[in-house]
């Protein structure tokens, strides 16, 4: 023991911050995923699921390729699952996108430390910084998921990094990154559109304020915007090549915007121009996923922050820091957006928690100018600080805080259906193409067992169209789920019922799903 | 006839032929005499089991002649071979013993060679069968006139010629096979050949030796066998000294490099048999897969294609990180330049090739002034092409300092850059040298940071490459892209491939050496119209590495658009040039490595000029016309070439022009970075440029298109800007 604890003091003496700060995140993403695998919440989120299936069509479908991507949702997440996707146990346990946002949760820390150091140059502080994000239970929830929020949150974080550098020391090549970074947001959620917008004015601001080097700053101003706005431009070729429309994922019956028309003709889309309500919807969120102690003091950071003369440029900082919170209190507003958080919605709403995790944006920033904080030469504060963290980790842990985004995905309106369909088919599906409007998440394919080369859904024409006018063409299996495509157009119709029963068998039946399963015409002629 | 040729060696190869032995020797003296031509005859006997020798021993009592038994392999050719040696004066003729031909004509052919170095008789009325005549004016039109393109009676057993030509060219002859290859390899060599008209005679006395059907089928194969094999360089008498040695004949021309450097490895040959073979087996393997399956000959064609342009990406995008991620150019900061004594500073030489932009010269001066070195320590070349008046009688006009000289290349060719270099090499007596062209304007401490650079270098390093740029950035939109690739050449990835230890392909200008490593090297590739790029290869298969110094010489950026055009031909014949060059030995002084990194700089960068329009016209199409062709075109690409080809064309594409910008703002160019968003167009004009430059490699592998300069000066009589701050001298 007297030999084994110098020779470890040497190795962490020898080990730099930054590496101390890699092994920790390794060590917790490893953990938190272990932890969520067993309790079997990987795939909690029925966004989850999505995620896995959209990457592993691209591979393994009856029509694979990158159109499987869709026009919807940002495909870099997706892309950059492909790899674990091609491995079925990686893609059924979800696995494959943890790696995924793990990695990102492990880049994040590191640079939430680089990006704190670059502000206050106190290694302690950065390191309280990083330890805040890295700590926070809903971040660790996440990163353990196929979601896609930590991978916004690493090229969030490296975008914002570089642009900090650049604001501070006008290097050029940290701009080039941040607009490389900004390209790699911009095509992960929609928040990095924001992101690289704000970024771009900034650099707009300056061209227009500096006029004896405007060229220069103009010149600064198209190296960055080049690439961070060339997924924006690659995304809307896309929607319009693939689907006809380059604003496809704002149209289409399937986004966002669509979803959200449907809260407000129910009358339960209380942010829905109220810039107020908007804002609380937002900051409640966001205290929610940093833990209310730690939110508290994060407050009082940003005050003496904005306080603070000896920070060159720090409106400028605050204001990318803070793109998430914009970004997310005007798309409230303006009803592009909806978040359900217990304390604030009404009563009588049907549904009281939903899209909690979109406050998960603001742990990296809180955690950041709380490590400012820190680093002002204060005891008693920084005892406090850590004190506030110790008791905040206590409280997720033991559960007297809510980890509000592992909720939102089990009980919450986020959460997957666990259908008695699934058990049917796991324990009958034999073989061939299953015919399922996978769109209105009917059943789990993930749980079925089913080979995602053998689903037919929306997505694989000609299968698709053909088999709703023919469901006998190719299909030996059909689910129908009460008002989805399938119903309607099969169920529904004359011709397709009937065809439905003269070919198919009814092998399964519940309130809301029938199974149908093709009539062996070989077995019977024997 | 006048005393220019008084003296002839006669020599008569003899089998078996007594009855004409003495009436030949009694009318070559009745010839020569009369016209006070000096004599002797050479009978070479092969083996004569007549009385032949024994005529001859008694004709040698009166007439000059000698009588030599043969001694190696039997037959007319070998005779003649080994008469030439003996032969001891200026001109030779040959001439069969069997007295068809008439010795009379000698004196008149001699009296040609005033003008000619060959003269062949040319039988013009042929007394003979004529079966023989028909075969033989057929033999004269299928393998002389149109496999050689030599049109005169090749045949003939009477020629007159002179004697350094046996001296000169290497012969490899079959019994019946002298004359063609003779005269084939003496045109080489640069000889004239003419012919003089004859009475051909019937044969009096003996038998004739030929066998027609057999010597016709010997000749033929011999002439298709000379066709492909590959030219002879011949030198120019050897025995005149080193100096001399670089002048040598090929294929009939006359050339002088001012260089010992081995021919055969320099791009002389634009394409050696081997890699022609190598070309034509891989067109007949496509022609032959196309015919039994063209589709899937396409698809092949595309995967192997678009591979090429996915790996070509990501060495591109490598060597870019590599350029910052280990800044391996070399910085020489000013307290390191003033350490140095100035007593300890090396001589240096810089050579100036100059060809008709006298109008550049004042520029020059000054640049050159301007430079931090002490100018007892600098010799300034100017080197002058002797065909360029103007140059040479305007340059008296300038007042030049006194370590400037002008030293007058003799005109010949090849007209190259490189060659006038060589040249120059000869006169350069400092330790260090270094090219600038004229319109150059190197930063003022750039000699004294690249002996810094390359005091704290190890001594492997022969080569300092200084960054190139343009001064004139702001003339026209053609100068703002131009000036662009610049940037991301000379800051990017010449810096990326340094990093990386492999070979570099020098800029046209400003690259210092150690004038010792430089003369070992036997300096440039006179042939090459890139010799900077193929020295650069030849130093790193040398053993030897190149650096990049953070100094930049300032050059005209090219305004015309003809005249950049006809420069980027030549930049690519030049590449193109180089890449036949040094894929003629794979292995040769190359690792794995560094001949994977020259095949995708040189090569590479080449071909894409080929790939990139054919795969924008493919997409182009797909989604211009796809309701028409797209299911055609979407055949082609199975999946994993489908992904390849999308990755490469928008990442690709994407990282190539955003590369530009980078290097742009690395110069702080910021002004400049706006005009890269019409980089795809310059895109186009290279790869019509790489068309032009195959068709020249073809045409005129070393012609050497000579760029205009001085376009920037009508508009701004004074370098602008970054020059006019540096001319004050």
């Amino acid at each position: 023991m007297k030999k084994i604890l110098p020779s470890m003091g040497r190795i962490i003496s020898m080990a730099s911050p930054i590496q101390g700060v890699f092994l920790l995140a390794i060590l917790f993403s490893m953990s938190a995923t272990i932890i969520n695998f067993f309790n079997g919440t990987i795939i909690a989120y029925g966004d989850s699921e999505s995620h896995l299936n959209i990457a592993k069509r691209v591979l393994h479908s009856p029509t694979p390729g990158f159109a499987q991507l869709g026009g919807i949702w940002l495909p870099l997440p997706h892309l950059l699952m492909l790899p674990f996707v091609a491995i079925d146990t990686l893609w059924r346990t979800g696995i494959a996108g943890s790696i995924v946002s793990g990695f990102f949760y492990i880049i994040s820390s590191i640079f939430i430390f680089k990006l704190t150091y670059l502000l206050t140059k106190h290694t302690l502080a950065s390191l309280l910084a990083a330890c805040i994000f890295m700590v926070n239970a809903n971040i660790l929830y996440m990163q353990s998921t196929p979601m896609t929020e930590l991978t916004l949150i690493g090229f969030f974080v490296l975008s914002i990094y570089f642009f900090t550098k650049f604001l501070l020391t006008e290097d050029d090549l940290s701009l080039v990154f941040a607009g490389l970074c900004g390209l790699g947001a911009s095509l992960s959620r929609y928040d990095g559109w924001f992101l690289v917008l704000i970024e771009a004015a900034i650099l707009l601001g300056y061209v227009i304020v500096t006029k004896n080097r405007r060229d220069e700053l103009f010149g600064k101003l198209l190296l960055y915007a080049t690439p961070a706005f060339f997924g924006i431009a690659l995304w809307l070729i896309w929607d319009s090549l693939i689907l006809g429309d380059p604003l496809y994922f704002s149209n289409s019956p399937f986004s966002a915007k669509s979803q959200q028309q449907g809260w407000l003709a129910r009358g339960e889309l209380p942010t829905y121009h109220n810039l107020p309500l908007s804002f609380l919807y937002y900051l409640g969120a966001s205290i929610h996923n940093i833990g209310i102690l730690l939110g508290g003091i994060a407050t009082v950071s940003l005050l003496l922050f904005i306080l603070d003369r000896n920070i060159p440029k720090r409106f400028f900082i605050l204001l990318i820091l803070f793109v998430p919170f914009i970004f997310y209190v005007v798309t409230l507003f303006i009803g592009q957006s909806v978040i359900f958080i217990p304390e604030l919605v009404p009563k009588t709403f049907e549904w009281n928690l939903f899209n909690a995790r979109y406050g998960i944006m603001m742990v990296a920033p809180m955690a950041i100018l709380i490590g400012y904080l820190f680093s002002k030469k204060n005891p008693v504060v920084r005892i406090f600080i850590v004190l506030l963290l110790t008791f905040q980790t206590m409280l997720f842990v033991t559960g007297s805080q809510n980890t509000i985004t592992l909720s939102d995905g089990t009980v919450g309106l986020s959460a997957s259906k666990r259908v008695d369909a699934e058990t049917f088919l796991t324990k009958n599906y034999d073989s061939g193409y299953i015919l399922v409007d996978d769109y209105a998440r009917t059943v789990s394919i993930l749980r079925t067992e089913i080979p995602m080369q053998n689903v037919i859904y929306i997505g694989n024409k000609p299968f698709w169209e053909e088999s709703l006018k023919a469901p006998e063409k190719y299909a030996r299996w059909i689910v129908l789920q009460k008002d989805d495509a399938v119903w309607k157009n099969i169920y529904e119709n004359r011709e397709g019922q009937a065809k439905l029963f003269k070919y198919f068998n009814k092998v399964y039946t519940s309130p809301n799903i029938l199974i149908f399963k093709k009539i062996d015409t070989t077995a019977q002629n024997t | 006839m006048n005393s220019f040729n008084k003296s002839i060696s006669i020599i008569i190869p003899t089998f078996n032929e007594a009855g004409n032995i003495a009436e030949l020797v009694r009318r070559i003296h009745l010839a020569l005499v009369t016209t006070n031509i000096k004599y002797e005859i050479i009978f070479i006997d092969d083996h004569s089991k007549d009385d032949t020798q024994e005529i001859i021993r008694n004709l040698a009592v009166s007439y000059p002649i000698r009588l030599v038994l043969k001694k190696g392999k039997r037959g007319k050719a070998f005779s003649l071979l080994e008469g030439f040696p003996l032969a001891s004066y200026p001109f030779l003729a040959i001439i069969d013993a069997d007295l068809q031909y008439p010795p009379e004509a000698i004196p008149y052919m001699m009296a040609k060679l005033k003008k000619f170095d060959i003269v062949v008789a040319e039988r013009h009325i042929k007394k003979t069968s004529w079966i023989r005549n028909i075969l033989s004016s057929g033999f004269m039109k299928i393998f002389g006139g149109m496999l050689h393109g030599i049109h005169t009676d090749i045949q003939s057993g009477l020629k007159v010629f002179r004697k350094e030509i046996t001296d000169r060219i290497d012969m490899n002859p079959s019994q019946w096979t002298f004359d063609l290859e003779f005269l084939v390899k003496a045109r080489e060599a640069g000889y004239k050949i003419t012919e003089h008209k004859i009475v051909f005679q019937k044969r009096r006395f003996g038998k004739s030796k030929v066998s027609l059907l057999a010597t016709i089928v010997e000749i033929g194969l011999s002439s298709l066998k000379l066709k492909i094999r590959s030219s002879d360089i011949i030198p120019y008498y050897s025995h005149f000294g080193n100096r001399i040695s670089s002048i040598f004949h090929y294929k009939g021309n006359r050339y002088v490099t001012y260089t010992k450097f081995d021919k055969k490895r320099s791009a002389l040959d634009r394409i050696t048999f081997q890699q022609v073979l190598f070309l034509l087996a891989i067109v007949a393997t496509l022609i032959a897969s196309f015919i039994v399956n063209w589709h899937t000959t396409i698809i092949v064609l595309f995967g192997i294609l678009t591979f090429f342009y996915f790996l070509d990406i990501f060495f591109y995008f490598y060597v870019t990180i590599m350029s910052f991620s280990k800044l391996p150019e070399i910085k020489i900061v000013r307290s390191e330049m003033d350490d140095v004594p100035e007593s300890t500073l090396p001589t240096y030489t810089i050579l100036c090739p100059l060809y008709k932009e006298w109008r550049v010269i004042p520029q020059f001066i000054k640049a050159i002034a301007n430079l931090d070195y002490p100018k007892n320590k600098l010799q300034v070349l100017l080197l002058l092409e002797e065909d360029d008046l103007a140059t040479i009688l305007n340059m008296r006009r300038f007042d030049l300092p006194p370590y400037f000289h002008t030293i007058i290349v003799p005109h010949s060719y090849p007209k190259t850059k490189p060659k006038a270099c060589n040249y120059g090499l000869i006169y350069a007596q400092g330790e260090y040298s270094v090219i600038f062209d004229a319109e150059d304007i190197p930063e003022k401490d750039q000699l004294k940071k690249v002996v810094c650079a390359f005091r704290k270098l190890p001594r492997s390093v022969a080569c300092i490459q200084a960054k190139l740029n343009f001064y004139n950035p702001e003339q026209n939109i053609l100068t703002n892209l131009f000036t662009s690739e610049y940037s991301l050449w000379f800051d990017l990835i010449l810096p990326g491939l340094q990093a990386l230890e492999g070979p570099i392909p020098l800029g046209g200008t400003s690259n210092h050496f150690r004038t010792l490593d430089l003369q070992k090297l036997n300096g440039w590739d006179a042939f090459n119209v890139t010799e900077d790029c193929d020295l650069g290869v030849r130093l790193s298969k040398s053993g030897f590495s190149t650096a990049i110094v953070d100094s930049t010489t300032f050059e005209e950026a090219n305004s015309s658009p003809r005249n950049w055009f006809s420069q980027r031909t030549r930049w690519i014949k030049g590449y193109i040039q180089t890449f036949f060059v040094h894929t003629r030995k794979l292995k040769e002084g190359y690792g794995m490595r560094e001949s994977f990194i020259f095949q995708l700089v040189v090569g590479g960068k080449v071909l894409l000029l080929f790939i990139n329009p054919l795969m924008w016209i493919v997409t182009i199409t797909y989604f211009a016309a796809r309701p028409f062709v797209g299911d055609f075109i979407e055949s082609f690409f199975p999946s994993p070439v489908l992904y390849m080809g999308v990755t490469s064309l928008i990442v690709g594409n994407f990282l190539y022009f955003y590369s530009y910008m980078i290097g742009c703002a690395k110069r702080h160019q910021y002004h400049l970075i706006k005009y890269t968003f019409l980089i795809p167009f310059y895109w186009i004009l290279m790869s019509m440029a790489a068309w032009a430059a195959v068709y020249k490699f073809v045409k005129e592998p070393h012609y050497w298109s000579k760029t205009i300069h001085g376009l920037h000066l009508p508009q701004t009589p004074v370098a602008p800007g970054v020059v006019s701050s540096r001319l004050s001298v």
